[in-house]
């Protein structure tokens, strides 16, 4: 059998041990698990990896009906405890085999430096402390058990906020702020989950708002510029002058206006030319603007003049508010969200 | 008062502090903790039988996880994903014990799967419609045609998704019109280039 699948069956085999030794012979539960692990173990044998052998527990339901085997076994244990009067606090290091196996599991123990100190801050108590009782009474008064959920989230996102500033996502940016506000504010877990969720729900919003107006405005005109760049045929100079006359109505604007908004020069820098530099690593924002204004001015030679929308195009709406295209970099970056989802 | 009843009555306490910042996401939770205290204050000899296994303080916290995002989605009018918490939280709160509790919401979750992404496919959906349909609009020739019928099977999935799915509830209903930019004006240039592709 595969080592992990093996070391996996191991840990379920210690947990019936434990209860074995806690509860009469012959107890029906106790039997049962037993033989339940074996199904487990022969469905294990059929596997080549531990992955699809968790994948069969989960698509079989198997893991559920193990785990309630040993709930239930863990709750005859309690109550045989608790009829002869013997109710045992656990010792601080059963209580702590969780956070161990979290621990365990974090990989970048460098790049996460605050999230280990929590570890290794419950891992002393766990030394330090007389029994269970003590133990968990300690990690509320250090508030540790909101630290375990807060602490982490903060290392995420401090780390996120940066990768997203250099590839021009300012509302991921201010995501990640919030997020990071919240993690140091929030008093309890479940106000951490509540508020990871409401505010990434929040942030769908702006981000996909901000992605298509970036879209319409850049998107929509380097594409067919690029095709002409590359193949300067009669069908892909009507693609750009079709799109530049859709621009220019759709916003208002011409050529000159477009490269000069801010949120288009900062999608362009980090954006577009993050892809650009890969086959072509000289060009710089100044020599693909002045490219695309060539050619969308070698494709609207002799043809009619551009009719530009009217002023009131030069603008965008996010939730409940419209802005100037001029500002909309700076509003991505603190969008306008309605009191009524501020909490 | 034996050590471990004080300290379980400082992390009582302390998990009761923790509720302070948000009561209204923990109702139950904080309920639960007040009785337990209580006990603890009032009978502390018993105070372990008379508490039990604590299975009423991860019901509690459980059901308040589910009812804060049932709340949660109402409020974002997301109306499957608030009705699928809801679900959630009947499960649990039927639950009567460890024993079942997990398999419970484990039942509950894979039975409203689908109501959870809904949502999701709704969004989506919106966000290729109008990214065809300004295609449509700035393009010419071949490209055109092959936007125009994209702009059409966009339609037609997004009527799967919501059957009273309509222009003006793509301009007025919140969870679509938040994913844009558009303002009126721009809305009616698109919607003009929607009733060219219309058949």
């Amino acid at each position: 059998m595969n080592p992990d699948i093996e070391e996996f069956l191991n840990n379920y085999r210690k947990q019936i041990d434990g209860y074995a030794q806690k509860l009469p012979g012959g107890d029906r539960t106790l039997d049962e698990a037993m033989a339940y692990l074996e199904k487990i173990a022969d469905v294990g044998r059929t596997c080549s990896d531990i992955g699809t052998f968790m994948g069969k527990m989960v698509e079989t339901d198997m893991m559920n009906k193990m785990t309630q085997y040993l709930t239930d076994l863990a709750m005859a244990s309690l109550s045989k405890e608790r009829a002869s009067g013997s109710v045992r606090i656990p010792t601080p290091s059963e209580l702590a085999d969780g956070y161990h196996r979290s621990y365990d599991s974090i990989e970048d123990k460098a790049g996460s430096p605050e999230t280990c100190r929590v570890y290794e801050r419950i891992f002393e108590l766990e030394k330090e402390c007389q029994d269970g009782a003590e133990f968990l009474a300690r990690l509320v008064e250090e508030s540790l058990l909101l630290k375990i959920a807060s602490v982490p989230l903060k290392e995420v996102s401090k780390k996120a906020m940066n990768d997203s500033d250099n590839m021009s996502l300012p509302t991921m940016v201010y995501h990640h702020e919030k997020m990071i506000e919240m993690s140091e504010m929030a008093k309890s877990a479940l106000e951490i989950q509540y508020e990871s969720q409401r505010l990434m729900e929040l942030n769908r919003y702006e981000l996909t708002c901000d992605m298509m107006l970036t879209n319409d405005l850049v998107g929509n005109i380097s594409i067919p510029v690029i095709d002409y760049f590359f193949n300067p045929s009669e069908e892909n100079r009507r693609q750009v002058e079709s799109s530049y006359r859709f621009l220019a109505e759709f916003f208002g604007i011409d050529a000159d206006e477009l490269f000069s908004i801010p949120r288009v020069l900062d999608h362009i820098e980090n954006a577009v030319l993050r892809e650009v530099r890969k086959q072509h690593p000289e060009t710089t924002r100044d020599t693909f603007i002045e490219d695309a204004k060539n050619i969308i001015k070698k494709c609207m030679q002799g043809k009619p003049e551009l009719k530009k929308g009217p002023e009131a195009h030069n603008s965008f709406r996010i939730w409940d508010k419209r802005y100037r295209l001029v500002d909309a970099l700076k509003v991505m970056k603190n969008p306008p969200r309605p009191d009524e989802y501020q909490t | 008062m034996s050590s471990p009843i004080k300290n379980s009555e400082k992390y009582l306490q302390g998990r009761l502090a923790e509720t302070r910042g948000r009561p209204d996401l923990h109702p139950r939770t904080i309920q639960v903790y007040h009785e337990l205290i209580n006990i603890i204050q009032s009978d502390p000899e018993n105070y372990l039988n008379r508490a039990g296994d604590m299975f009423a303080t991860l019901q509690a916290e459980q059901c308040d996880y589910e009812y804060a995002f049932q709340l949660l989605y109402e409020k974002l009018e997301n109306s499957e994903r608030a009705r699928a918490h809801g679900e959630v939280l009947k499960a649990l709160e039927s639950a009567t014990g460890y024993s079942d509790i997990w398999m419970k919401k484990s039942e509950a979750v894979s039975s409203v799967n689908d109501m959870m992404n809904v949502g999701i496919e709704k969004r989506n959906a919106v966000i290729h419609f109008f990214a065809s349909l300004v295609n449509y609009m700035r393009s010419v020739d071949t490209l055109k045609l092959k936007f125009k019928n994209q702009v059409l099977e966009n339609w037609i999935a997004l009527q799967e998704l919501d059957p009273e799915i309509s222009f003006e509830k793509l301009k007025t209903h919140k969870p679509y019109c938040y994913l844009t930019y558009y303002d009126n004006a721009r809305y009616a240039l698109l919607e003009k280039g929607f009733r060219e592709v219309l058949p």
